[in-house]
């Protein structure tokens, strides 16, 4: 265990030196650079190629990457093009609350879709397990931004329950510690924007959450069929084993393998890629900072922003795999 | 022809509307108080002015900063801001300033010359705390042209120039113009973007990077505190998002709810539309260094093939003027006579593209922006080209592509726009300006008359008396229409959506992105 | 009690089995039809403006209305299915067969190529897929095939994960060892044991992706990276019409509700093969 610990993380450079480089090469393929995006808005053209040389465009790529590299490996992400504020600060920013989204957003998608694929299956109604089936993959085709606008229509401009946007009331005034609002508000006592933030919370996750949670529900209807199918739970069964006791002990313990994987990649994909369901909320996390980033070809902005992403995907892949050593005795032994 | 007729018939009405309830807001007085919540497409990650970008940005920075001297866009021209008054000496080179007095930053700090030139001359000394390499928008402040500037007193400053810049006094009024507090300069260093104290009518509360800022308003600010107590100017990247926190009443105003929800919400009893000001130029750029737009007939035949009425009714909901020429009607120097030849004439645009030699029907790529309006005008630009014998390719770019195929020469006919930042045609003109240079937007110097035209805009900006800088202009428009480097589609008449209880919005710097909050107020 | 479940059990197996991938089936057949017949079928040309007649509400001309246009919403959703399903269809089968490849190699052989494999994924999924897909659009510029590219690149890595996670439980099934341990080739073992139980999650797994590559697509138009403005498409059409949905909401109703129809019936579809191919279910002699 120790040693496939060591192994991954002997990887984790290899990895992030790759996604950096990789980050690295797509923007200088992608048409347009920082000063031809800036360019129209400048009017001396002498002070813009000052700017230029500033930030190194002037010089081959072979140059501009070797210096990347170096100030990569010193830990220097250097500062925004567009905005001159550093990136590190930037990151402080705007990964903590899409952190938190991505969070809620897999707790409702992972509790929604269990339930749904256990009742699915164990009820042995097949009205249940079609509509189940046809909720979930609705969930998949829906575009996100249709959901998110749909539910904004019901809940915030009909039922004024929630908010439409953002995440905080506007105007609301609170302390940053660590720019973790469940942290912060807690710490501090601030109980009333606390409510404000858990209500801005809701639509956003519940929309990432309903999208994914088909996955989930079709994920472990599957692996639960396999399951119950399987010569050891008929056995059990023969053996007259209590129903339940059969499938949590072994249908769902076999289920939470590929869910597991599953939400593993979620938490990947909505690090960086809530890009939409951000922009429908004004939610100011990671994806709608990288998409901006990528239109306006701050460069510092997407190599900076793409590294966390990745190191916080690699990271938590780990996490998952470790978990798949504990609850899997088959992958212990060694081949 | 019916068309138009209706909307100019709507657009009485819309005007009578207006009449109507600014005379019933005539009727009160102006109320002090409210917080005022307004949505922008987007908020930045400072607002160090050397860096700023997006609109949410400038909003935030015109609300709590001011230069020298402010702009007036609805006359032309420059008005008093910091600076109470200030002469030109004859040569146009010597600039003197009196700086008002008894006026103090948000931060308590007195604003004096010293403090002022501190700021000014900030991205031009490295050895400022606050100086950060790279700092692009005060490329706009005309710093490469300054022979010195110093404070004589505590409140003089003089400003001597290289050379003679008509367009110097009005870029201070521009959002790189906005005079930045010395002590937050020392105290912040380069992080001072995120803890602007400026000298404007609204000041910093707190600032959520890409979320809002909180804005209260200054007490102290020289012309009296403005009415609100309030503003929030809060980031809505989606058009759909932005209508339904307006419909559900979270916010009071915005420019960037679609045009497409005017004609419901005019209706509504909590929100109500006013147009703003023919301050945006939309117009399609000409490739004139490549085949098939380096031919003067064709592009005639595009400019004659652009049935402005639909594209203006169908593409932007009406909200849009027949334009003339690439300088607009508010700009000095203005010449109506473009409308007579910026209009739809299929016959006229057949003639010219049988006299362009070219084999029919002729390719052409129409290059756009994938956002707002773009794609669909786009659409029926192509649409208008085909009909006279064109062969339309619509390349659909994002932002940073668009710029950067533009930049280098790579699109052929580009649509985009032009907006008025501060009240001088030079703005517009530049665009002629960068004929032959690097990386030129569409490239100059493949026409004929490109020494003409750059002679004209040196002439612009080196001449001080405005009425010859006018004829200087008139020329440059009637140049512009012979050669045809741009074809404009209309000036953008943009809704500026309220709620009811919002009052005394200005319209004009509104209309080009420059919202000025100082005397709007809110009815309780 | 007891009987009547088993009853109820079977006719649900029943209708799992045959009935609902018919339904899907046919009604698939039917959407497809319709769409290589457009010409055919559709009313109006879907390109064909009327700006007197925009954002006209369903009538007996227009069924489904107009658009900010003119232009009749029933002809281009009728049209619109062209260029989403070919672009979706083809890089869910690409990303499938790509991925199929690795993850066997991977999950099969183990080791070091296993290893490397799997974080050569990790550095494609890391990367987030719809920034990855944007970046690429960007680059080879906007158009059908290069948003299958973009769909399909970023497919590749979950798939593969997928295939390998089958691939590691099903090496240690007894049968496999049995097979091993008798001398069977690898080639035969994967053909024979390997594939066939793969199989079934595997077209569940590419029905749902069909989904999600419909969803991407429209995504990339609602950012603005999609096909051409103007081309009658349903992703385009969704994404276009979301501003529009409390002015004129029959403009983007109508193409996502055909999404939502063809989607299901893809999955309905895929169900119905998945429990037809399974092994183990035949074994069972269901």
């Amino acid at each position: 265990m120790i040693q496939y610990l060591l192994r991954r993380v002997i990887w984790l450079p290899v990895v992030l030196w790759a996604v950096s480089s990789m980050t690295f090469l797509a923007l200088r393929i992608v048409p347009g650079n920082p000063i031809q995006t800036i360019q129209n808005q400048v009017m001396d053209r002498g002070q813009l190629a000052e700017v230029e040389a500033v930030w190194g465009l002037d010089r081959p790529i072979s140059e501009q990457y070797l210096s990347f590299i170096s100030r990569l490996a010193q830990g220097d992400l250097g500062l925004s093009m567009s905005s001159g504020v550093p990136i590190r600060r930037m990151i402080f920013e705007r990964m903590p609350p899409t952190i938190e989204l991505a969070v809620v957003s897999l707790v409702i998608s992972s509790g929604l879709g269990v339930l749904a694929g256990v009742a699915s299956v164990t009820i042995g109604n097949h009205v249940i397990d079609f509509g189940v089936r046809t909720l979930s993959i609705l969930g998949l085709s829906l575009p996100i931004f249709w959901v998110g606008i749909m539910l904004i229509i019901v809940f915030s401009v009909n039922l004024r329950w929630t908010p439409t946007n953002g995440r905080i009331g506007p105007g609301v005034d609170y302390e940053v510690i660590t720019n973790f609002m469940f942290f912060d508000l807690a710490v501090t006592g601030n109980w009333e924007a606390y409510r404000s933030y858990l209500r801005h919370l809701i639509l956003p996750s519940v929309t990432i959450g309903l999208t994914s949670a088909g996955f989930v529900a079709r994920l472990t209807r599957s692996a639960m069929l396999e399951v119950m199918r399987s010569d050891y739970v008929r056995t059990a069964r023969a053996k007259g084993l209590y129903e339940r006791a059969v499938i949590w002990k072994h249908a769902m313990r076999n289920a939470l393998l590929p869910i597991m994987t599953l939400q593993g990649l979620q938490f990947g994909a909505i690090l960086g890629g809530a890009v939409i369901t951000e922009r429908v909320f004004s939610y100011p996390g990671m994806g709608t900072w990288l998409l901006d980033g990528i239109l306006e070809r701050d460069y510092s902005v997407v190599q900076g922003g793409i590294i966390f992403v990745a190191l916080a995907y690699v990271l938590m892949n780990m996490l998952v795999d470790m978990l798949y050593h504990v609850i899997d005795p088959r992958l212990r032994t060694p081949r | 022809m019916k068309m138009f007729r209706l909307t100019t018939i709507s657009r009485l009405l819309l005007a009578l509307l207006l009449l109507l309830s600014l005379g019933t807001a005539a009727a009160q007085d102006p109320q002090y108080g409210g917080t005022l919540v307004f949505g922008a497409e987007s908020m930045g990650d400072s607002f160090d002015i050397g860096f700023w970008h997006g609109f949410g940005g400038v909003h935030v920075i015109d609300s709590i900063g001011e230069g020298l001297v402010r702009a007036d866009f609805e006359n032309g021209g420059a008005l008093p801001g910091l600076a109470e008054s200030w002469e030109i000496s004859d040569d146009g080179l010597v600039y003197t300033f009196h700086i008002r007095e008894g006026m103090t930053f948000h931060d308590g700090e007195p604003v004096t010359a010293g403090a002022i030139v501190r700021s000014m001359t900030r991205p031009i000394n490295p050895d400022d705390p606050s100086y950060i390499e790279g700092m692009y928008m005060y490329g706009n402040q005309g710093t490469s042209n300054w022979e010195s500037i110093e404070a004589v007193d505590d409140h003089t400053i003089v400003l001597t120039l290289m050379q003679p810049n008509a367009t110097q006094l009005l870029v201070f009024s521009r959002p790189d113009g906005a005079i930045i507090s010395p002590k937050a300069m020392d105290e912040f260093g380069t992080e001072v973007g995120l803890n602007m104290s400026m000298a404007g009518p609204f000041k910093i509360e707190r600032f959520v990077p890409g979320q809002e800022a909180v804005l209260v308003a200054n007490e102290d600010y020289w012309a009296g505190r403005p009415y609100v107590d309030r503003v929030v100017i809060r980031a809505f990247p989606d058009e759909a998002a932005i209508l339904a926190a307006l419909e559900a009443g979270e916010i009071d105003m915005t420019l960037y709810a679609p045009f497409t929800s005017v004609p419901r919400l005019q209706d509504s009893d909590s929100i109500r539309v006013e147009v703003g000001a023919p301050l945006v130029n939309l117009f399609a750029g000409a490739n004139v260094s490549a085949a098939p737009l380096d031919n003067l007939h064709v592009r005639l035949a595009v400019n004659n093939a652009l049935d402005r009425e639909v594209l203006i009714e169908a593409g932007l909901n009406g909200f849009a003027e027949m334009p003339a020429s690439l300088i607009g009607p508010l700009d000095l120097g203005f010449d109506e006579a473009g409308r007579a030849v910026s209009v739809y004439d299929p016959d006229s645009a057949r003639a010219h593209l049988e006299a362009s030699g070219l084999d029919l029907p002729v390719p052409l790529e129409v290059a756009f922006e994938n956002n707002r309006f773009w794609p669909q005008l786009a659409e029926l630009i192509a649409a208008d080209l085909e009909a006279v014998g064109f062969d339309v390719t619509l390349d659909r770019l994002d932002t940073g592509s668009f710029w950067g195929k533009v930049g280098d020469g790579a699109t052929q006919l580009s649509i985009n726009q032009r907006s008025t930042f501060v009240p001088d045609p030079h703005g517009k003109a530049i665009l002629m300006a960068r004929a032959g240079a690097e990386g030129s937007q569409t490239q100059h110097q493949a026409l004929e008359a490109v020494g003409e035209i750059d002679a004209l805009i040196t002439a612009g900006i080196t001449t001080a008396v405005p009425e010859e800088r006018a004829a200087i202009y008139g020329e440059f428009q009637a140049l512009m229409l012979e050669e045809m480097p741009y074809i404009y589609i209309g000036y953008l008449t943009p809704p500026i959506f309220v709620n009811q209880r919002v009052q005394d919005v200005e319209t004009y710097g509104t209309a080009g992105g420059r919202i000025n909050l100082r005397g709007t107020w809110l009815s309780q | 009690m007891r009987r009547e479940r088993r009853a109820f059990t079977r006719i649900g197996a029943f209708w799992r089995r045959y009935d609902i991938a018919l339904v899907g089936g046919s009604v698939f057949a039917f959407i497809l039809l319709i769409t290589i017949f457009a010409s055919a079928v559709a009313p109006f040309d879907p390109m064909g403006r009327n700006i007197k007649n925009r954002f006209a509400p369903p009538s007996s001309a227009n069924i489904f209305g107009t658009d900010q246009l003119g232009r009749d919403v029933f002809s281009r959703v009728i049209y619109g299915g062209r260029p989403i399903l070919s672009a979706s269809f083809s890089a869910v089968f690409a990303a499938l067969a790509l991925g199929m490849v690795i993850g066997v190699a991977g999950g099969y052989i183990g080791g070091p190529l296993d290893t490397g494999l799997m974080r050569l994924m990790d550095v494609m999924l890391s990367f987030p897929s719809i920034l990855l897909a944007i970046l690429i659009v960007a680059t080879l510029g906007v158009g059908q095939l290069n948003v299958t590219v973009a769909i399909g690149f970023s497919m590749v890595p979950i798939f593969a994960r997928l295939v390998r996670s089958i691939v590691i439980t099903l090496v240690h099934e007894e049968y496999v060892l049995a097979a091993r341990s008798l001398g069977a080739s690898d080639g035969h073992t994967i053909w024979r044991h390997i594939l066939p139980n793969m199989l079934p999650p595997i077209i569940v797994q590419a029905s749902a992706m069909l989904a999600v590559a419909i969803g991407t697509a429209s995504a990339l138009n609602f950012i603005g990276l999609g096909v051409e403005p103007g081309t009658p498409d349903w992703g385009m059409m969704v994404a276009e019409g979301q501003r529009l949905i409390f002015d004129a909401p029959h403009v983007p109703l109508f193409p996502g509700l055909v999404i939502t129809i063809t989607v299901l019936s893809v999955n309905y579809m895929g169900d119905g093969l998945r429990d037809r191919l399974d092994p183990k279910l035949r074994r069972q002699g269901a």
